[in-house]
C-alpha cells in the first residue's frame, strides 16, 4: 500500500537536520545512581542519524536505565544528554519532547479501551489543540493518516478492534503505527518484542526495523535476543553491571563476546 | 526538574513505603476490634438507657397490642372501610405514583452522572498531583481540593436532609427531591469515579504523554476510556439505592409514593400503606433485574 | 462513513449509551416542572443558606446541643450494625449453602435465606422505621431495628456471596482429612472470607452514620432531628452547626473504615 500523506510519516520534515554531522543522540558523561546502587556508570557515547542500535546485557545490566535516560523518561544523576544538538534537560517534556524522541515499550503501551484507530491517532495529540482532540474522540479526525500508518504495519483491518482485544504482536504493530503517526526523529524501545512468541518477536522486529530504516529515523532499542539483535540492528552495545562492556558494528561482534556478556550474570544466579 | 521524570519518583516512594512493621498493623486491628466492641456497648447502654421516650419498653403486653392492631391495619382486618386494595382505581392510582417514582429515580441518577462525570477526573490525586502530574501547579491542586471537597460535602449530608433545605428554593413539585437525590448521589459517584483513576493501569496514560498529549488530552484520552465503563457500572448499582430512597425523598418533597406514603400513614390508611408498599417491592424487583440486564450489556 | 467513525469510538457499547440517554430525556419530561422552577423567594434563600453556611451558630448551648445528638446519632448507628450483624451473619451463612451436603437442603437453604434478606433490604430504613414507630410506639428500639433489618439484609447477601467465592483447592484439602462441612467452614471457609467480610461491614458503617442521622424525621433524634428543627425556625446557622457535625462525624468514621479496610488489605497481601 502507498504511503498518501508522506508529510507524515516520511523522513523530509523532521529525522534529517539540517546538519547531519551533529549526533542524533549524544550522551555525554551520563550516569544514573539510585541511592548506592550505580545503575549506570558515567559513559560517553554519539549515536548518529539514521542508525540502529540495540542495547545487550543481562537484566540490572542497565541498559533499560539507559534508555529511559534517552527518552527523557529519566534524569541522568551526572552528565547530559543531548537530542540532535538539544540539551534534553532543556526541552519541554511534552510536545517539544514528542517530536524529537517516540517511545515503544515491551507492552501495554496502547489505550486498552480505544479503538486501534484511535489510539494511533493518539501520536497525533501533540499537533492537535484540545477542540479538535474532543472532535475526534467521537468522530476520528485525520483518519487517512492513521489508517496509512496501520496499512503500513499490515493490521489496517484491526482499526476499529479496540485495542484490548488485540493479540500481543497486534497490539506491538498498532503501537508501532502510533509512532509512525507521532513522526518523531527518534525511536527509543524498550523490549518491544519480549512479551511476543519468537515467530511473532521476529515480525514485529522486522516491521519497526524496516519501518525505522525507510523513514530515516534513528533507532535505539533494548533487546533480549542476540540472535534478534544481531539480525536487524546495525551497532551492538553491550552493558554489564552499568558499564559498556563492547560497542561495535553488529558483524563485529563475536560469540564470545556475547557469551561473556550473559555468562557471568549466569553463574551469578546459580 | 524533577518532577518533569515521572517515572523515578514511584520508585522512590515505594521504597519508602515497603518496610513497615507488621506487628504495628496488627496492633492497630486489635485496637479498632477492642474500640468497636466498646463502642457498641455504650450505644446499646445509650439505647436501653434513654427514657426521653414515650414507649421505651418495647418488650410489653401493651407493645405487642400495638403491634398486632398495627399488622392488622394493614391487612385491612380493623379497618371499617372497604380496603385499598379492593379497589381498582387505588391500584391504578398508586402504578401511577410508581411509575413517578421510576422517573425520579432515573432523572436523579442521570444528573448524579452528569455532575459526577464532569469532575470525577479532577478530584484523582494521581492525575492532578500524583505520579500522572509532569508538574505540580496551584492551577491543578486548587481544583482537586476544591472538588474532593464538593464530593465530601455533597455525600455527607443525607438526600433526605437535601431535601428538607431545597424545599425552600424550588417550587413545591418533584424537582426539590430530583434535585436532592441527584446532589448526594453525585457526591458518591464522583467519589468512586475518582477512585476509579487512581487504581487506574497508569502505563497508557505515560505512553501517550510520550506521544506529545498535554493534560487534558491524557484526560480524554487515556483515563476517560478507561474509567468509564467501571463508572456506569457503578451508576447502575447507585441507581438500584436510589431507586429504594426516592420513596423516602417524597417524605417532605413531593411526587411518586414517597408522598402517598406520608399522607397514607399520617390519615392511618394502613390498607393503602400495604399496596404502596407492593408497589415499592415491585419497583425495587423491576430497577433490580434492569440494571443486572444493562450491567451486563456494557460487558 | 460517519456512523462507522462513532462506532469506533463507542465499541459494542453504543447500544448501551443509547438507551441510557434515551431513558434520561424521557425521565425528565416525567419530573413536575411546575410554573417555573424556583419559588418566588428561591433565589433569596439560595443566598441566605450560602451566606449562613460560613457563619454556623457557635453557642455553648448550640454546640452542646450538638455534641449529644452526635452521640445519639453515632449510637443508633452501632447499634443499629449490631443488628444487622445478629441478622446479616447467620442468614449470609446459611444462603451461602457452604454447611450443607446435601442437595436439596442446600437449595431449600439458600433460596430461603435469600428471599429474606432480599425483603429486608429491599425497603429503606427510613420506610422500616415509619413502619416500628407505628407498630411499637415511638421508642429508640424501633430506630436500632429499622437499621438493622435493611443493613442485615446488606450484610447478609455479601457475605454469602463472599462465602462462597472462596476458593475450593484448600477447602478439599481440608475435607479428604475427614472434616465435617461445619469443620470445614469454621476452619477453612470463614477464615479465608473474614477480611473481606470486614472490610465491607466497616464500609457500611460508614453508610449507617448518614442513615441514622435521618432516622430522627420519624421522631427518634438525633442530628437529623435538630438539623429539621431548625429548618423549621428557617435558622439556616443553626442548621449549619448541625450539619458540619455531622460532615466531620462521617468523615472521622470514613476515615477510621478506610483505615482499617486498607490495613486489612495489607494483613491479606
Amino acid at each position: 500500500m502507498k504511503i498518501t500523506s508522506p508529510s507524515k510519516i516520511s523522513p523530509a520534515t523532521s529525522a534529517s537536520s539540517p546538519n547531519n554531522s551533529r549526533p542524533a543522540i549524544l550522551v555525554n558523561g551520563a550516569g544514573k545512581t539510585y541511592g548506592d546502587v550505580e545503575a549506570v556508570r558515567p559513559l560517553s557515547l554519539a549515536i548518529e542519524p539514521g542508525e540502529t542500535v540495540a542495547l545487550l546485557g543481562p537484566s540490572g545490566s542497565g541498559k533499560t536505565t539507559l534508555l529511559s535516560m534517552m527518552a527523557g523518561e529519566l534524569e541522568p544523576s551526572e552528565g547530559s544528554i543531548h537530542l540532535r544538538g538539544k540539551d534534553l534537560a532543556d526541552l519541554h517534556p511534552g510536545r517539544d519532547l514528542a517530536r524529537e524522541v517516540g517511545m515503544i515499550h515491551q507492552q501495554y503501551d496502547l489505550v486498552p479501551n480505544l479503538s486501534s484507530l484511535q489510539n494511533v491517532l493518539a501520536g497525533r495529540l501533540g499537533d492537535w489543540g484540545l477542540l479538535k482532540s474532543v472532535i475526534s474522540l467521537v468522530w476520528p479526525q485525520d483518519r487517512q493518516v492513521g489508517m496509512t500508518a496501520l496499512e503500513r504495519v499490515g493490521v489496517s483491518d484491526r482499526a476499529r478492534v479496540r485495542a484490548g482485544f488485540l493479540s500481543g504482536g497486534e497490539q506491538q504493530r498498532v503501537a508501532v503505527a502510533r509512532l509512525l503517526v507521532q513522526d518523531p526523529a527518534i525511536i527509543v524501545a524498550d523490549e518491544p518484542v519480549s512479551s511476543l512468541d519468537p515467530a511473532r518477536a521476529e515480525e514485529v522486529m522486522g516491521i519497526l526495523t524496516q519501518a525505522a530504516c525507510q523513514a530515516g529515523k534513528t533507532l535505539v532499542a533494548t533487546v533480549h535476543s542476540t540472535d534478534v539483535a544481531r539480525t536487524y540492528f546495525g551497532r551492538l552495545i553491550g552493558l554489564r553491571n552499568g558499564e559498556r562492556e563492547f560497542d561495535l558494528p553488529s558483524h563485529l561482534v563475536t560469540d564470545d563476546q556475547l557469551n561473556a556478556l550473559y555468562a557471568l550474570e549466569g553463574l551469578r544466579d546459580e | 526538574m524533577a518532577a518533569q521524570y515521572g517515572r523515578g519518583e514511584p520508585v522512590a516512594r515505594g521504597g519508602a513505603t515497603a518496610p513497615i512493621a507488621p506487628a504495628r498493623r496488627i496492633g492497630f486491628l486489635a485496637a479498632s476490634a477492642v474500640i468497636a466492641f466498646v463502642m457498641a456497648l455504650a450505644a446499646w447502654a445509650t439505647i436501653i438507657g434513654d427514657d426521653n421516650f414515650p414507649s421505651r419498653n418495647v418488650f410489653s403486653l401493651d407493645s405487642v397490642a400495638r403491634a398486632a392492631d398495627f399488622a392488622g391495619g394493614m391487612v385491612g382486618a380493623e379497618s371499617s372501610a372497604s380496603p385499598a386494595f379492593y379497589n381498582p382505581d387505588e391500584w391504578a392510582e398508586k402504578a401511577r405514583l410508581a411509575g413517578e417514582t421510576l422517573a425520579m429515580s432515573v432523572a436523579a441518577a442521570g444528573l448524579a452522572a452528569l455532575g459526577a462525570l464532569a469532575l470525577f477526573m479532577f478530584g484523582a490525586r494521581n492525575v492532578m498531583m500524583g505520579s500522572l502530574a509532569p508538574y505540580r501547579s496551584p492551577f491543578w491542586t486548587a481544583p482537586f481540593f476544591l472538588v474532593r471537597g464538593l464530593f465530601t460535602v455533597s455525600r455527607a449530608v443525607p438526600e433526605l436532609v437535601w431535601a428538607m433545605i431545597l424545599v425552600f428554593v424550588f417550587t413545591q413539585g418533584t424537582l426539590p427531591g430530583v434535585i436532592a437525590l441527584a446532589i448526594h448521589n453525585g457526591g458518591i459517584l464522583g467519589k468512586l469515579g475518582s477512585e476509579i483513576v487512581e487504581g487506574l493501569d497508569t502505563r497508557p496514560m505515560r505512553a501517550l504523554r510520550s506521544t506529545g498529549a498535554g493534560r487534558m488530552q491524557v484526560l480524554l484520552y487515556g483515563v476517560l476510556p478507561e474509567a468509564l465503563p467501571k463508572f456506569i457500572t457503578y451508576l447502575f448499582y447507585r441507581w438500584e439505592v436510589i431507586i429504594r430512597t426516592t420513596i423516602v425523598v417524597g417524605f417532605v418533597a413531593a411526587g411518586g409514593l414517597g408522598t402517598e406514603f406520608r399522607l397514607a400513614m399520617s390519615h392511618f390508611k394502613f390498607t393503602e400503606v400495604t399496596l404502596i408498599l407492593f408497589w415499592y417491592l415491585v419497583l425495587v424487583l423491576f430497577v433490580d433485574i434492569v440494571s443486572g440486564q444493562l450491567r451486563r450489556l456494557g460487558n | 462513513m460517519n456512523e462507522r467513525a462513532t462506532a469506533d469510538s463507542l465499541g459494542g457499547r453504543g447500544a448501551l449509551t443509547a438507551i441510557l440517554l434515551i431513558a434520561f430525556a424521557i425521565s425528565l419530561t416525567g419530573v413536575g416542572w411546575g410554573d417555573g422552577l424556583i419559588n418566588a423567594g428561591g433565589v433569596r434563600a439560595v443566598g441566605q443558606i450560602l451566606a449562613a453556611a460560613i457563619q454556623p451558630q457557635l453557642d455553648l448551648d448550640v454546640l452542646s446541643i450538638g455534641a449529644r445528638s452526635t452521640w445519639t446519632t453515632l449510637a443508633y448507628a452501632w447499634a443499629g450494625m449490631t443488628v444487622a450483624l445478629a441478622i446479616g451473619l447467620p442468614l449470609g451463612i446459611i444462603g451461602s449453602g457452604t454447611v450443607v451436603r446435601s442437595p436439596w437442603t442446600r437449595r431449600w437453604n439458600i433460596s430461603s435465606a435469600r428471599f429474606a434478606l432480599a425483603v429486608f433490604r429491599s425497603i429503606h430504613e427510613l420506610v422500616w422505621a415509619w413502619l416500628f414507630v407505628a407498630a411499637l410506639g415511638l421508642s429508640p428500639m424501633a430506630g436500632v431495628l429499622a437499621l438493622g433489618l435493611p443493613y442485615g439484609g446488606i450484610l447478609g447477601r455479601i457475605y454469602a456471596e463472599l462465602l462462597q467465592d472462596v476458593p475450593e483447592a484448600p477447602l478439599r484439602a481440608l475435607r479428604s482429612t475427614g472434616a465435617s462441612e461445619w469443620r470445614v467452614f469454621w476452619f477453612g471457609r470463614l477464615p479465608m472470607a473474614l477480611p473481606d467480610m470486614l472490610s465491607y461491614t466497616f464500609y457500611r458503617l460508614e453508610c449507617g452514620i448518614r442513615s441514622a442521622a435521618i432516622l430522627s424525621f420519624v421522631g427518634l433524634g438525633g442530628l437529623g432531628h435538630n438539623i429539621q428543627i431548625s429548618l423549621q425556625d428557617i435558622d439556616y446557622s443553626r442548621m449549619w452547626t448541625f450539619i458540619y457535625f455531622l460532615i466531620a462525624l462521617v468523615l472521622v468514621v470514613d476515615l477510621w473504615s478506610s483505615l482499617v479496610r486498607r490495613r486489612v488489605a495489607i494483613e491479606q497481601g
